[in-house]
């Protein structure tokens, strides 16, 4: 064979055996999977967030959370990502049909979010609460509930505005020393609304049939 | 220009007998190359000064959180993904494209035909990094590592990609008939391999949110940490390999040292690199197979790592001291180092008990940049050295300026790549553990790992303005060969220190 040919063919071959290899093979393997749906009492799970918290979503990959949080649980041995009360088991891909393949995330800069919006288990570690008060307050100064954190202020997502009637239910815990007069509230805006609807909707501690030994967390399983 | 008068332009017996005719030749296909070229290497420095301005921004960002803040243009969220595509769009793809053609031209023998619909296609590619750029400030990123620009920019950058790389196909075709170098085989490789990377990625991955067409969450996942290592290793690795090759036997004046080796080198890439990326999801929600498979073609992409270091210290064997003498030589230097550094630590972090620490954490940012600016970005420099006075004319004016830019980059990337490794391993070692004195209170627990990371991160803003001021440097000397304010072609070129006798070959 003269060498040109074999060049190209080799060129073309390397990279189509990889492409089906890898990645037609794992989209066959898990490109399809189906909500799990349990017969007796037509428990579906996952299901699609709609409205506000899809929009959420948006506001989540837009504003690129998902460089700093990820939103996957390893397995125990990977690393005390249940320990840490992140979750109740490790995360699969039945979880994500419904999601972005950006939200897992590259690193975790910030706490893992893959459960922020499941119930708080009694005698929690859990810093963090699936509270809106409590996400707004940090959205706006996260340095005010967690004194070192690194995490950017998003005082974009949300607009000062005069105290018509009654001070709104979301408002922010702020004084004059904040820069907000009296008579005046800090209010979340549509996308912060959206973004804390989408947090809280975060739960993916649902039973699976492929996840063995999915029991709930080791309360402090601390070293 | 041509006149091989010195020993950093004397043949290197690879090429034809070196004649009259061959310099006439060696000159017409320069001036085909200089305008589009030098066109390429100027949207690529504009992009690198652009990039390593953003790059100081973010990383002051990340352990100064009020720096900044508070307004969505300016958040680190969108920052670091313009810095991350103008990485590897703006500053990697323009410069390797400009060399790539350059050196293609030189290998072929044949002037570049059309240089105006090279420039069309340079200017669509920088309007689309534009847009791009505005796209991600504006909000509409998609979030996936190096693929953060919408949809319709990939669009846009396919177009004008196509515009260009026919060029390196229509000269691959109309090359004088003889022996096709090494060189020549990584970099129409790697022409090749970026349109199917870019285009087959982007088609299955759609808008990357759910609902629209594309893939399923996970495979998203799958598809884009494939892509972000093989954009490194298909089209970076191997212009960056193209280039070495080229440029390490002309200016030692010697042919590389094993021929044979060089194509068992060829394959062994061509055949492992394409499966890598499975190791960046290590630990996540994907088949343990395709994190196996990553890993497993990490280790043996230790066999054509081999093969090129071998090469390349063979060739350079007794030679070392060029190194202080010509840039071209210290900056490709530095890169092949880095090259073998950034393979091995790809490897030993994709093993599970490191990976078990330094997954998700700075680490992998690290990791990547050893590859992209220790390896890829110092060879293209070195590139660069070497090209630009053959196209304007002139000599490089100031050789301090060249040193200047040299250890400014060198202790800039060098640190930067240095302290994001070390970030990200005290990260992961305090993420590994839960401990004790934190035990009823997980926030305070996790902030011993963002605490741990800090002194690194600090390391990091001070060497990225190092390499701030080394880029000034490199611009500034840039721009005056562009302004032919260089020194007059036919003297010796621009070196640290003139050689002496003993040095010559």
């Amino acid at each position: 064979m003269k060498p040109t040919p074999l060049l190209f063919a080799g060129i073309f071959a390397s990279f189509a055996a990889a492409w089906l290899g890898l990645i037609v093979a794992s989209d066959t393997q898990i490109g399809n999977l189906q909500p799990q749906v349990d017969e007796e009492n037509a428990d579906v799970y996952p299901i699609n967030v709609a409205g506000l918290a899809e929009q959420g979503r948006r506001v989540y990959i837009a504003n690129g959370c998902n460089y700093c949080h990820t939103q996957l649980v390893r397995e125990p041995h990977a690393g005390p990502d249940i320990a840490r009360e992140w979750g109740t088991r490790r995360t699969v891909a039945r979880d994500y049909i419904y999601e972005s393949g950006a939200v897992i995330g590259f690193m975790r800069n910030g706490p893992d979010l893959a459960n922020i919006g499941a119930p708080k288990a009694e005698n929690s570690r859990r810093g963090y609460v699936n509270d809106p008060k409590w996400q707004y307050a940090h959205l706006y100064n996260p340095r005010a509930t967690t004194p070192a954190s690194n995490m950017p202020a998003y005082r974009y997502l949300f607009e000062k505005r005069k105290i018509s009637g009654e001070r709104s239910e979301n408002a922010l815990n702020l004084t004059e020393a904040d820069g907000v007069e009296a008579g005046y509230e800090m209010v979340p805006n549509n996308d912060a609304k959206a973004l804390v609807a989408y947090l809280l909707s975060l739960d993916r501690s649902h039973p699976l049939k492929e996840v063995k030994g999915a029991a709930p967390a080791p309360a402090a399983a601390a070293k | 220009m041509s006149v091989p008068s010195t020993v950093t332009r004397q043949s290197s017996g690879r090429e034809v007998i070196p004649g009259e005719l061959e310099q006439v030749e060696r000159a017409s296909i320069d001036a085909s190359a200089r305008v589009p070229v030098l066109t390429f290497y100027a949207s690529a420095v504009f992009w690198l000064l652009v990039q390593t301005v953003l790059g100081v921004i973010n990383a002051v960002k990340v352990q100064w959180p009020e720096f900044l803040d508070g307004c969505a243009w300016l958040t680190f969220g969108r920052l670091f993904p313009v810095q991350n595509s103008l990485m590897i769009y703006g500053w990697a793809s323009l410069a390797g494209i400009g060399t790539a053609l350059w050196i293609l031209a030189r290998l072929c023998r044949v002037a570049l035909p059309k240089p105006a619909m090279l420039l069309t296609g340079t200017m669509l590619w920088n309007v689309a990094l534009i847009a791009g750029s505005l796209e991600i400030l504006a909000g509409n990123g998609r979030g996936l590592i190096y693929l953060e620009f919408p949809r319709y920019v990939f669009g846009l950058l396919f177009v004008a990609y196509s515009i260009v790389a026919v060029w390196g196909v229509i000269l691959f075709f109309n090359r004088r008939p003889g022996h096709i170098y090494i060189s020549a085989w990584y970099l129409i490789a790697a022409l090749f391999w970026f349109p199917w990377l870019v285009g087959g990625t982007n088609l299955l991955l759609g808008s990357g949110l759910p609902g629209a067409a594309g893939v399923q969450g996970v495979m998203q996942a799958i598809v884009n940490a494939w892509f972000a290592q093989n954009v490194i290793n298909l089209w970076l690795s191997a212009i960056g390999l193209g280039a070495i090759y080229y440029l390490v036997p002309k200016v030692v004046g010697r042919p590389i040292h094993s021929y044979h080796l060089a194509s068992v080198g060829f394959w062994s890439f061509a055949i492992f690199s394409v499966w890598t990326g499975g190791q960046r999801l290590a630990g996540g929600p994907v088949p343990a197979w395709v994190i196996t498979v990553g890993i497993v073609a990490a280790i043996l992409m230790l066999i054509p790592v081999a093969t090129v270091t071998a090469n390349y210290f063979m060739t350079m064997k007794g030679k070392f001291n060029l190194v202080y003498h010509s840039p071209t030589i210290r900056f490709v230097f530095f890169g092949a180092v880095a090259y073998t550094l950034a393979n091995l630590v790809l490897v030993a972090g994709s093993f599970r008990s490191l990976s078990n620490i330094t997954q998700y954490t700075w680490f992998t940012v690290g990791s990547d940049y050893l590859f992209i600016y220790g390896f890829y970005s110092m060879v293209m420099f070195g590139a660069m050295y070497y090209i630009i006075p053959r196209l304007v004319g002139c000599e490089w004016l100031s050789a301090s300026f060249i040193k200047l830019h040299f250890w400014g980059t060198a202790y800039g990337w060098g640190m930067t790549i240095a302290m994001l490794l070390l970030a990200g391993y005290s990260q992961g070692q305090m993420l590994a553990n839960v401990h004790e004195v934190h035990a009823t209170n997980a926030g305070a627990d996790f902030m011993l790992s963002v605490s741990a990371a800090l002194p690194f991160l600090r390391g990091r803003s001070i060497a990225q303005i190092l390499l701030c001021v080394g880029q000034l440097f490199f611009a500034l000397n840039f721009l005056l060969m562009l302004l032919r304010l260089g020194r007059p072609s036919g003297a010796q070129p621009t070196l640290f220190a003139p050689i002496h006798e003993g040095a010559k070959s």
